[in-house]
This record gives C-alpha cells, structure tokens and sequence, in this order.
C-alpha cells in the first residue's frame, strides 16, 4: 500500500498494571481506508492495542504516530494536538455499558457534539439524524444503563458516530448481539467504510473478517504479531489460526 | 441491508476545527487513582508473594511483638534497617517510601518535646538554655527514648509494608481465618475486595470512555454533571453486582452457613520461612535481654 499510514506503531510493549504483559512487540501500520481485522484469542492484547490506539494508555515502550505525529501522553497534553486527534479517531469500547456515562442517552449523544464545539441546533440536528439512523429515537431519554445490551450497544455506537471521526477502532463489535442485530452492525460498518471511513476493529469472528476486512493482524497468545495479511490469506492458515487460539482443534 | 447515512456522516472527513480546550488533569489523575488501587488489589509480584499467606501473617504479627518488646534502640534501629532493606529487595521500596517516610517523620516531630529535660529528666547532653531558673536541654534518656520509639516505628510499619505489599489481599483475608477471624468477617472482607475490583474497572471504563471522546477540559458545570453521572451509574451497577452474586451463590445451593475450605497444606519453603523468621524474633529478644 503506497499512502501514507494514518496509523502507525513500531515495537509497541505494554505491561498490564505495571506487571502484566499485554503488548510485546507490536508493530504495524494503518493506511487510509482499509478495514483492518485484529485478530486474536481472549487475552492477546487486541483490547489494549485499541485503547493505545485511541490515546487512552500509552506504550511502556516503543513509538505510536497518528496523522504523521507522535502520540504520546506529553504530546496529547498540548490542547492542539489533542484537539486534531480527539476528533479525528473514536473508540466503540467492547462492554459498551462502561462507555455510556451520562443520565440519559440524548445527554451521551450530545456530549460529543459539544466537545466538536457544535452550537445547540446543530447538535439537536445531528442527535436526531443519528438517533434515527440507529433507531434509537424512542431511547433518547432514558437512562443508558437500563437499556438492553443491545440498545446499549446502537447508543455507544452512537456516541462516536456523532463526532464523525475518520478512523472508527472496534473492539468485539459483534460479541454477545443477537445475530439481527448482529447483521445490522455488520451492514452499517460496511457501509461506514464504503463512505471512507478507515475502520480497525478487534475480533475473533472470522465471518465479519471475511465478510469486511481488507487486511488481517493476528495476534498470538504471547502478544505478539504472529502474522498479517489479507484475510482470504490469513483465514486460510489453519495452523496459524489453531495456534493463535482462533480455531479449535480436536 | 443498508443504512442511509447522514450527509455529514457519509462525506470522507480529515477531521474537524474543534476548540482547542487545554485537556484538564482531572480525568488523568482520576484514572490514576483508580489504576493505583487497581494495583493495590491485584496480585503483588516478586518471591515473597509466593509464601503462604497464614505463615507471613503469622510470623508478621510475632515480629510485630517482639519489636513491642525490645527496649535497646541500637538493637532495634538494626532490625529496621534488616527489614528495609527486606522490604526493598521485595520490591516495596517505593511504598515503603510512601508511607514510612511522612509517618516517621512525623513521629519524630511529635516526639520532640520527649527529648527535652522538661519531658524526661535527667543528664543534659546538649543544653538549650534555662527557664525558671533550671537548666532546659536534652537529655540522654530524652533521646534514648525518642530513638527508640522511632526505630520502633520504622521497623514495624516496614513489617506491615512488606506484608501488605507482598500478598494479595484476597490472600491475606483467606489467612485471617488462621488467627481465628469469623468465617463471616472473612467472607464480607473476600466479596468487598471483588466488589471494589469490579467497581475500579468499572470507573476506569468509565473515565477512559469520557476520555476517549473529550476534545479538551471541561468547565466545572460539566464536570460535576459527569460525576453526577458516574456515581448514578455505578449506583446502578453495584446494585446488580449485589443482585447477580447473591443469585449466583443461590444457585450454588448457598443458604446462608458458611463452610469453611480445607486449608492448604504448607509447603517445605513455607515452613522453613516461618521458622527463619521466628529464629530472628527470638533472637533479637535474646539479644535485647543480653544487651540491656
């Protein structure tokens, strides 16, 4: 791929609480409008990988760039820098419960909205546009945590698309949703990626990485790369898929 | 299956001019607040922590009372010393810099005024002046005693320091159960250790989540509608945690007896820890008796 990579980490470790392993030198790139798959078993380091990549924790050691600049703790002190970056990536957690903070769901939806430094009609405009979108509509007041796993999933969904960043990180977006809803997330992100939006998203589900992924990284169990490649490549391995936990053998 | 996306959704974008806000410390210092105890909680590293807990417990509070003991300061100061240098080697250093420091230092201040001849009578060794015609100075049974109770203090917080930091305290809640602590205390204290290592990440979660999508610092309005926010949720979800445990030990035919587990057979190495540190204790106190 010859464009410059949005996203970039070179030997990227990270230890758990100072103690736990959870990266061991990681690296990797990601280029504008690809759809990559992070693959690998529970525990190999995709969830934090996705958080390193969202500047929410920081490598031990190694260098992570985003948009050709560093991202570093200092560096994302600076309000500029911050700023660029805050609005350009978005993270749909894993368990989207924890990522709805706010008493109701229009409060969560607006929250970013106001952080994009969008007046009140415009935030109202887009709050509506989303909510229908997700069909969340009949939620928006009501409190997020007494919605249904499901609904809380479209919600936190919500909370980032509102902001409309370029690169949109996944983590287990279809793990424990109903194989309806399931289907829908699956449309929309392939839709989102269709509209140019640059997608990494963990998982272990081979369908969905088959179905929308551009290129695979696979993550192994001692939190390494074990490999990358485009998925027809990668899913094709079953060695390499039996030894990263992917695939069970008997 | 397709989804119509809105205009601004559907445009490929490069990011927008959001107001430059100068991210505040309040959600970094929180999220390292909630790590810390998170680390609190998990379980410690390094050698020591693989000692059964009973017999660390155990050995600690007889070295606890042999130091409660000892009445010879330079004895004492030796036996601090040891275990700093124990704690450290443990990989303690940093709490024991935490916690010991600021308490003895305050200990010292507070023990001061005990120096003086006014305190404690006796031979002068550094006069400081006279008030009401008496000579006012330090004396040496002042001093002895204010040395003593500092090494006290010292080698017995680095005791604790050591025994906290090297076991985990789900570890050290199951071993209260070896000095005689109620199965129902032990079990309250094991389930508010799970609850608050639920809690943490769930406040971790939900300071990263706002994290994530915070462009810049929040005015005070919006910060205390966030933790308004946060404590309605976690509210909310410590109710359920409550409600899933209680459901979950039901239906593991708990009725309310608590059944004590077969404890854990000692292992060689933890025998020979708890007669290496009994030997220490009872020789100190043989030594403080040969000294004195």
């Amino acid at each position: 791929m010859s464009a410059e990579p949005l996203l970039r980490g070179r030997g990227l470790h990270y230890r758990y609480l100072d103690r736990y392993v959870a990266l061991d030198d990681v690296s990797f790139e990601v280029h504008p409008g690809e759809f990559l798959a992070l693959l690998g078993a529970n525990g190999s380091g995709k969830s934090t990988l996705l958080k390193m990549l969202d500047g929410l924790v920081f490598p031990t050691s190694g260098s992570l760039s985003a948009f050709g600049e560093s991202i570093t703790e200092q560096a994302l002190s600076d309000p500029a820098a911050n700023a660029r970056f805050r609005s350009r990536v978005g993270l749909v957690f894993q368990n989207s419960e924890a990522q709805l903070f706010s008493a109701t769901v229009r409060e969560d939806l607006a929250f970013g909205c106001r952080q994009l430094g969008l007046d009140a009609v415009q935030t109202d405009q887009r709050i509506g546009q989303i909510a229908e979108m997700l069909q969340i509509e009949p939620l928006l007041d009501r409190a997020p945590v007494h919605l249904s796993g499901g609904q809380q999933r479209r919600v936190a969904l919500g909370s980032v698309l509102v902001m409309s960043p370029q690169v949109l990180l996944f983590d287990e977006p279809t793990a424990g949703l109903d194989p309806r809803t399931s289907a829908w997330l699956l449309a929309l992100m392939g839709d989102l990626h269709a509209a140019g939006r640059t997608m990494v998203v963990a998982t272990h589900d081979l369908d969905l990485t088959m179905r929308l992924a551009t290129r695979c990284i696979v993550l192994d169990e001692r939190h390494r790369v074990a490999a990358t490649g485009t998925p027809t490549e990668v899913l094709s391995d079953t060695e390499l898929l039996a030894e990263a936990n992917l695939i069970a053998t008997l | 299956m397709t989804t119509t996306l809105p205009d601004w959704l559907a445009a490929p974008t490069v990011g927008v001019d959001a107001p430059q806000r100068r991210p505040h410390r309040f959600l970094r210092k929180s999220l390292g607040q909630v790590e810390r105890l998170l680390a609190i909680l998990s379980e410690p590293p390094g050698r020591l922590a693989d000692f059964d807990p009973r017999v660390k417990l155990i050995t600690a509070l007889l070295v606890l009372v042999a130091f409660a003991l000892m009445h010879d300061p330079r004895l004492l100061s030796v036996a601090a010393v040891m275990v700093v240098v124990g704690a450290v080697a443990a990989g303690a250093g940093r709490a024991l810099l935490g916690i010991v420091v600021p308490v003895s230092v305050v200990t010292a201040v507070v023990m001061l005024p005990a120096t003086t001849s006014l305190v404690r009578p006796g031979t002068i060794v550094l006069p400081l002046g006279s008030w009401a015609e008496q000579a006012v100075g330090l004396t040496a049974t002042g001093l002895t005693g204010w040395w003593l109770v500092l090494a006290r203090v010292v080698a017995s917080l680095a005791v604790v320091v050591v025994l906290t930091r090297t076991t985990s305290w789900l570890r050290l809640t199951a071993a209260l159960r070896s000095i005689g602590a109620p199965a129902g205390f032990v079990l309250i204290a094991t389930m508010a250790h799970r609850y608050l290592w639920v809690l943490g990440r769930s406040l971790a979660d939900l300071l990263q989540a706002r994290r994530a999508r915070s462009i810049g610092g929040a005015t005070g309005g919006e910060d205390r509608a966030f933790v308004g926010g946060s404590v309605g949720a976690l509210f909310v979800r410590s109710n359920e945690l409550a409600d899933q445990v209680h459901q979950a030990m039901t239906a593991r035919g708990f009725t309310g007896r608590l059944v004590d587990p077969t404890p854990a057979r000692l292992r060689w190495t933890d025998v020979a820890w708890g007669c290496a540190v009994v030997a220490a204790a009872v020789g100190l106190l043989w030594g403080d008796v040969v000294v004195r």
